[in-house]
């Protein structure tokens, strides 16, 4: 399996809470390589992330580039908004949808957390925690 | 900046050139057209049969829009021009300029028009030293157009530039003949498009691809819409009254399109330097701006949550939950040279933004965004206590991990000398200034309204204001300095106190997280000799080691500090003292035809009779623009009290009288009146009028 197919296959098992509940709408991704390409969709509904290869419908946002800056992008070492404005990635529709795709993107390989360890313990990283909360609360 | 500079801008696309709309490389000034923090013309310059022209006089018509009257030869040799030279310029999604040469003579004249253009497609950030550009330039020469291209990789930028008559191209520029009968015109429509695409691919910006005439007419039509829309001021003082209208115009010129969302806008920082997406700026302007336009923060904190750091990355300063400092475009940023794509590296944007939110729905009544903005803000507010507690002692505090180009001082004084000790001394990282510890205090008790009203978490409003309770004792027992009766500027990495006296802490009060026994000390250091000009509070006292009448951050009266410190003074009842630098702000704005500068000189009142500008300062910037909307909410004392607004007046003497018509809100639209006393008078709440 391909580092894509790996980062696809992960997205989709995620509890985000990284995308608010009410970013609604669908992004096909058109990843280009060796003269063919390869169609991926990324939902966002209420919070959750859905992952496909097929889609009914149109996608409220495209994003077309090639597969290796794409893999780039999934593994922190290409950063989208630079890949966009060296004309590296092409998008048409809702860029919104795309910016708050980047939230599921990691970052650099070898960044830091900026506390040193001693403050880090006191209060360690609490992202499942957030995710959690997201998840969690009472609908409105 | 010089006044011999003319400058037109609409949000991301900006010209500079000179009093003959001519372009020339500079190095001090960036001079030039201007896109997406990139540099589309840096040579530009007209001369008719090969002589140069000069101005007679020059009319900004629009911020988007000027005129320049022009005749050919050098001024000291005029004598009578036989012609003259009309040069019409625009600026939208493209830039046009429309040439009209008129024959004064009875013979008719046949004349060379030269325009000379080229482009070094300089970034934003290295104008100064335009040496070593990675990719190369291309000239193509069309029969119709000039196409400039530049080429780095897959990075693309190019102008074209073509007329509306038979022309000659070449490498340098453009030819035309202009045959002109006796007492007639001849007129020739420049155009020069911006492109940032590849390909077959749509260009990143929004608003191009427009037809000149289409871009004036909507831009005329956006302008009276804006300008209609606000609120109408009736006030005795002509000085108030000019800072006004500048500022509405400039509040206007300064929107900035986001790529998200077409037909919105955010302010953007300022022109030249700063015409870019800034997280304080925007904040503090929406914030400056509530009672106003109060469409500024709605888009601000919608186009800020939306790019919230998510990740960590060292070289942006990015942490998850973290807003914005600054956002660019150019080459720079693609290559990630420089780390704005977006840049993190500020401390005070995090809690400045869940500040603005909640004074945007008690203004509002926008109940609707604060539930969209609710997981992004409570991210913020779990940066306040994670991430940005980097030493573990309850505070916020700084350090860049960027150490090649990240900023030093992560605060609104960002240069890198801008906190000291007393003595002039650097403190080591991090650092906690004071001011960031109030706008957390603020943001706490604010983000525990928006949980308990509009989150249904009451469990959450309670652990928040819980905590901003003890980050309140904590800070003042930690940051008061006991010799001088005021608040340390900040604590240093082993926590000693940054024993400054500074104008920080006037934001103190602006914050709330001052105890009122404190707080008369307070409000005489900042009316007091050592930190008021006569112009406005100081950054710095003047006996203080570091102090510089003219250094940025160490000295220098800053405008929009100024009303942030009045606002506070007023919130703690020091209304005359709030009164006092409110006129003086207003007075000084007579000196740069009511548009505040950036910041100006702190020298004393009495030794130079106007306020002198900072020497490179930015004009107009937005919060300095925002400053006399904040000075009119506290002499008036506006303040929405549930579904109204309480208007408090206390003006101070000199002033006359205020009347505000229109001012929108939760409540529709409201008056305001207020007359110049002292003596605060009588609260009472508007009168409804829908």
């Amino acid at each position: 399996m391909g580092a894509t197919e790996a980062f696809f296959e992960e997205l989709g098992q995620r509890e985000t809470g990284e995308v608010p509940s009410y970013v609604t709408g669908t992004i096909r991704f058109d990843l280009h390589h060796d003269e063919e390409v390869d169609a991926w969709n990324v939902t966002f509904k209420r919070g959750i992330v859905f992952v496909s290869r097929h889609i009914c419908g149109e996608p409220d946002c495209v994003v077309i580039t090639d597969r290796g800056t794409f893999e780039g992008m999934t593994t922190g070492r290409i950063n989208a908004a630079g890949a966009v404005l060296r004309n590296e990635i092409v998008f048409t529709g809702q860029l919104t949808l795309f910016l708050y795709f980047q939230r599921l993107l990691p970052g650099p390989p070898g960044s830091h957390d900026p506390r040193p360890p001693r403050v880090r313990e006191l209060r360690p990283p609490a992202v499942a925690e957030l995710r959690t909360a997201a998840a969690g609360r009472p609908n409105r | 900046m010089n006044e011999d500079i003319v400058k037109i801008l609409d949000g991301n696309n900006f010209i500079v050139s000179d009093r003959r709309g001519d372009v020339d490389p500079s190095p001090s000034v960036p001079t030039g057209l201007f896109s997406l923090d990139t540099r589309f013309l840096s040579l530009w310059r007209l001369s008719v049969d090969g002589q140069r022209l000069h101005a007679l006089s020059v009319d900004d018509l629009h911020y988007f829009e000027a005129r320049f009257f022009l005749v050919p030869g050098e001024p000291t040799h005029y004598v009578d021009a036989k012609i003259s030279v009309i040069r019409q310029r625009t600026i939208g999604g493209s830039f046009d300029e429309r040439l009209t040469v008129l024959n004064h003579q009875e013979e008719p004249v046949d004349l060379t028009i030269r325009i000379d253009a080229g482009c070094d497609f300089a970034d934003i950030f290295e104008i100064k030293d335009v040496q070593h550009k990675k990719g190369h330039i291309t000239t193509i020469v069309n029969e119709d157009r000039l196409r400039l291209i530049y080429e780095r990789q897959t990075f693309r930028r190019e102008t074209v530039i073509s007329v509306d008559r038979p022309a000659q191209f070449d490498e340098g520029g453009l030819t035309l003949t202009a045959h002109v009968e006796p007492h007639g015109d001849w007129v020739a429509e420049v155009h020069v498009e911006t492109i940032a695409r590849s390909g077959g691919a749509k260009d990143v910006r929004p608003n191009v691809h427009h037809m000149p005439g289409e871009i004036q007419q909507g831009m005329e039509a956006e302008v009276e819409r804006w300008l209609s829309r606000a609120p109408i001021l009736r006030c005795d003082s002509e000085q108030l009254d000019m800072a006004y209208g500048r500022t509405m115009v400039d509040l206007a010129a300064l929107r900035f399109p986001i790529l998200t969302t077409p037909g919105v806008a955010v302010p953007a920082a300022g022109l030249p330097w700063f015409m870019a997406l800034f997280g304080r700026d925007s904040i503090i302007t929406s914030y400056q701006a509530l009672p106003f336009t109060p469409e500024l923060a709605n888009t601000t904190l919608r186009i800020l949550a939306l790019l919230r750091g998510a990740k960590l990355d060292d070289f942006r300063d990015e942490e998850p939950g973290k807003i914005l400092h600054e956002n660019r475009f150019g080459e720079s940023a693609a290559f990630e040279e420089q780390p704005h794509s977006p840049y993190y590296g500020t401390a005070d944007a995090t809690p400045l933004f869940v500040v603005l939110l909640d004074e945007y729905e008690r203004w509002t009544g926008d109940a609707e965004l604060v539930r969209e903005l609710e997981d992004d803000t409570r991210a913020a507010l779990r940066w306040i206590d994670e991430y940005g507690d980097l030493m573990g002692n309850g505070y916020i505090s700084y350090k860049r991990r960027n150490n090649v180009n990240g900023l030093e001082n992560q605060c609104w004084k960002d240069s890198w000398d801008a906190i000291t000790f007393r003595d002039g001394t650097l403190p080591g990282f991090p650092r906690a200034t004071c001011e960031l510890q109030g706008y957390a205090y603020d943001a706490k008790m604010r983000g525990a309204r928006l949980a308990r009203e509009f989150w249904n978490d009451p469990g959450y409003a309670d652990q928040l204001e819980t905590e901003a309770g003890a980050l309140r004792r904590r800070f003042n027992r930690d940051f008061w300095v006991e010799d001088g009766e005021y608040y340390a500027l900040a604590l240093d990495q082993d926590g000693r106190r940054v024993d400054s006296l500074s104008s920080n802490i006037g934001h103190l009060l602006w914050s709330g997280i001052v105890e009122p026994d404190r707080a008369p000390h307070l409000a005489a250091h900042l009316i007091g000799p050592r930190m008021f000009s006569g112009w406005g509070v100081r950054t710095l006292a003047e006996d203080q080691g570091a102090y510089n009448p003219v250094g940025y951050h160490v000295g220098t009266v800053w405008p929009f500090d100024n009303s942030l410190i009045a606002a506070g003074l007023a919130r703690y009842g020091f209304r005359e003292e709030a009164g006092r630098i409110a006129l003086a702000m207003i007075d000084a704005s007579q000196y740069f035809e009511g548009r505040l500068p950036e910041a100006f000189a702190g020298y004393h009142r009495s030794l130079t009779k106007y306020p002198v500008e900072y020497p490179t300062a930015c004009s107009p910037q937005a919060w300095s623009a925002g400053t006399p909307l904040l000075l009119l909410r506290t002499m008036l004392g506006l303040e929405p009290y549930g579904e109204h607004l309480v208007v408090e007046p206390a003006l101070p003497e000199g002033m006359g009288r205020i009347e505000l018509f229109d001012l929108p809100g939760r409540w529709g639209r409201v008056d305001a009146f207020a007359r110049g006393r002292l003596r605060e008078q009588a609260p009472r709440t508007s009168i409804r009028r829908t």
